[in-house]
């Protein structure tokens, strides 16, 4: 299986911030979801593949190519949806057609016009007029349109409704389809990733902390519950974290299935993608 | 760049044209039948010149364009270019309009003016794109908010050294042949313009995106 992207010891040192050396890949044909509280280092690792921000060590290779010395053939091939609207709000969407038709080799003015009509998004009216799922929408659209083998997608759930929620993992899923094609998510909503990543990334202060496939992750990890005086039996190396409540505690397993051999008896549920980020951050 | 000049363009177009249409058209009409017409003719031209040219910067920095624009497939260079391929453009519609208003006035009055105060219109239309040259790497080199007061100081600069120099300017009008002082004001615009942009690159070049990210990271932090 090829990789549409590969970060080798990629690193990057702010005033106040330090993204540990990451080494990591993303499969073609799969969706990688990155997890982690606000200013874990989510963004700056999108940023550095889209070389916005300066690498301080390692580095990083996108559809195979160096991502500082091949930026333009990249670009023309990758998407990246922020989590803000970027266009001017008095822009129209077909003012944005006539702007990233100029931009892009492959645009596709048929495709986009589609996706317009698929997303229900008038075509004449101000874009400060669009709600923020429509705003979103906009954003997919632009990057479904010229023909993009990688979508970067910075907290694209983010203010949206159920309803928008669903459409836009539809479209991802749809999207990924294609073997070639792959998708680097951010969220906050931890269970549209349930739902459609193939691979989970937690980032905690700047460390990458796993990266796992996510079915995996799902099966192995475990939520065990004690009382309190059972949790002092309990050797301190079995779990990642535990969090006391006023009638017992909760435990983060690793691997539930040994735990469970070497604990028999113990309450185990499973672990959803909240437990395992809320849990490592308690940590 | 043809696509970022074309965002620029749609700036203009989406700005309330209309109101500042009306004030300019106000200003011309109660001007028309006073001796000064072309003064203020010049004087409206350079000035929608630099609104105008200020505005794409304003709004990039509105719309977040600045801190994303090279997740597109574009570099600093085609950047800088479109933006002074866009300030050429504006030039070229004031000066149209500064021109058609001198050429209504004479039709109106039926009086054209001398050479030398023909002439020296033109001086003064050409100081559009050296205020621009001093104004686009200004823009670039400070955020808007800064560069909107260096705009003014550059305004005001520009103004009372056109007055300073006014006398001298006449007299090299008169003793030198016209084709000559076209020549020169061309050369030397061209000059100050493609020297501006290679320095507005320069700048952008140098600039760096991390600072952005490190003060959103040290504004969390607080």
């Amino acid at each position: 299986m090829k990789n549409s992207i590969v970060w080798n010891n990629a690193e990057k040192k702010f005033d106040l911030f330090h993204l540990q050396p990451v080494t990591m890949n993303l499969e073609q044909g799969s969706i990688m979801g990155l997890i982690g509280e606000n200013g874990s280092g989510k963004t700056t690792l999108m940023k550095l593949v889209l070389n916005l921000i300066s690498l301080s060590g390692g580095n990083i290779e996108v559809l195979g190519m160096d991502s500082v010395s091949q930026e333009y053939e990249i670009k023309q091939k990758i998407a990246f949806v922020p989590d803000e609207n970027i266009f001017y709000e008095m822009f129209t969407a077909k003012e944005v057609n006539k702007i990233t038709s100029k931009l892009y080799v492959n645009w596709s003015e048929k495709a986009f016009f589609e996706y317009l009509q698929k997303f229900e998004i008038p075509f004449d009216k101000n874009i400060k007029s669009f709600s923020m799922g429509m705003k979103k929408k906009l954003a997919i659209a632009c990057a479904l349109s010229h023909k993009a083998e990688l979508l970067l997608l910075d907290e694209p759930m983010n203010g949206l409704d159920p309803v928008a929620r669903q459409q836009m993992r539809d479209i991802l899923q749809e999207f990924v389809e294609i073997e070639s094609h792959s998708v680097l998510l951010s969220s906050h909503i931890t269970e549209d990733l349930e739902k459609i990543a193939d691979y989970i990334t937690l980032i905690e202060k700047g460390n990458v902390i796993l990266s796992e496939n996510k079915d995996e992750l799902l099966e192995n990890y475990g939520v065990a519950n004690f009382s309190k005086e059972d949790l002092k039996e309990i050797d301190v190396k079995d779990y990642v974290s535990v969090k006391q409540y006023a009638f017992g505690c909760k435990v983060l397993v690793k691997n539930k299935k040994m735990f469970l051999r070497k604990y028999d008896g113990a309450v185990m549920d499973n672990a959803s993608l909240e437990d395992i980020m809320v849990f490592y951050h308690e940590r | 760049m043809i696509g970022l000049l074309y965002k620029d363009i749609l700036y203009i177009k989406n700005i309330k044209i209309t109101k500042i249409n009306i004030g300019v058209g106000i200003i011309i009409f109660m001007n028309l039948i006073k001796n000064n017409f072309f003064t203020i003719v010049i004087l409206l031209a350079v000035f929608a010149a630099t609104c105008f040219s200020m505005i794409p910067f304003q709004c990039d920095n509105y719309s977040k364009w600045n801190e994303y624009q090279y997740a597109f497939p574009i570099n600093k260079e085609m950047t800088v270019c479109s933006r002074y391929l866009f300030g050429a453009i504006i030039f070229g519609i004031c000066t149209s309009f500064a021109v058609l208003g001198m050429i209504l006035n004479g039709v109106i009055t039926k009086q054209i003016p001398e050479r030398e105060y023909l002439l020296l219109y033109t001086a003064i239309i050409c100081f559009i794109p050296v205020m621009q040259s001093i104004l686009f790497p200004l823009l670039y080199c400070f955020d808007i908010e800064k560069g909107k007061l260096y705009a003014v100081g550059v305004f005001v600069m520009v103004w009372l050294s056109i007055l300073e120099s006014r006398g001298v300017l006449s007299n090299a009008l008169t003793e030198n042949s016209t084709i000559a002082i076209l020549v020169i004001i061309t050369i030397f615009v061209i000059l100050c313009y493609v020297f501006s942009m290679c320095l507005s690159i320069h700048i952008e070049k140098k600039k760096c995106f991390d600072d952005i990210d490190n003060e959103i990271i040290r504004r969390e932090k607080q």
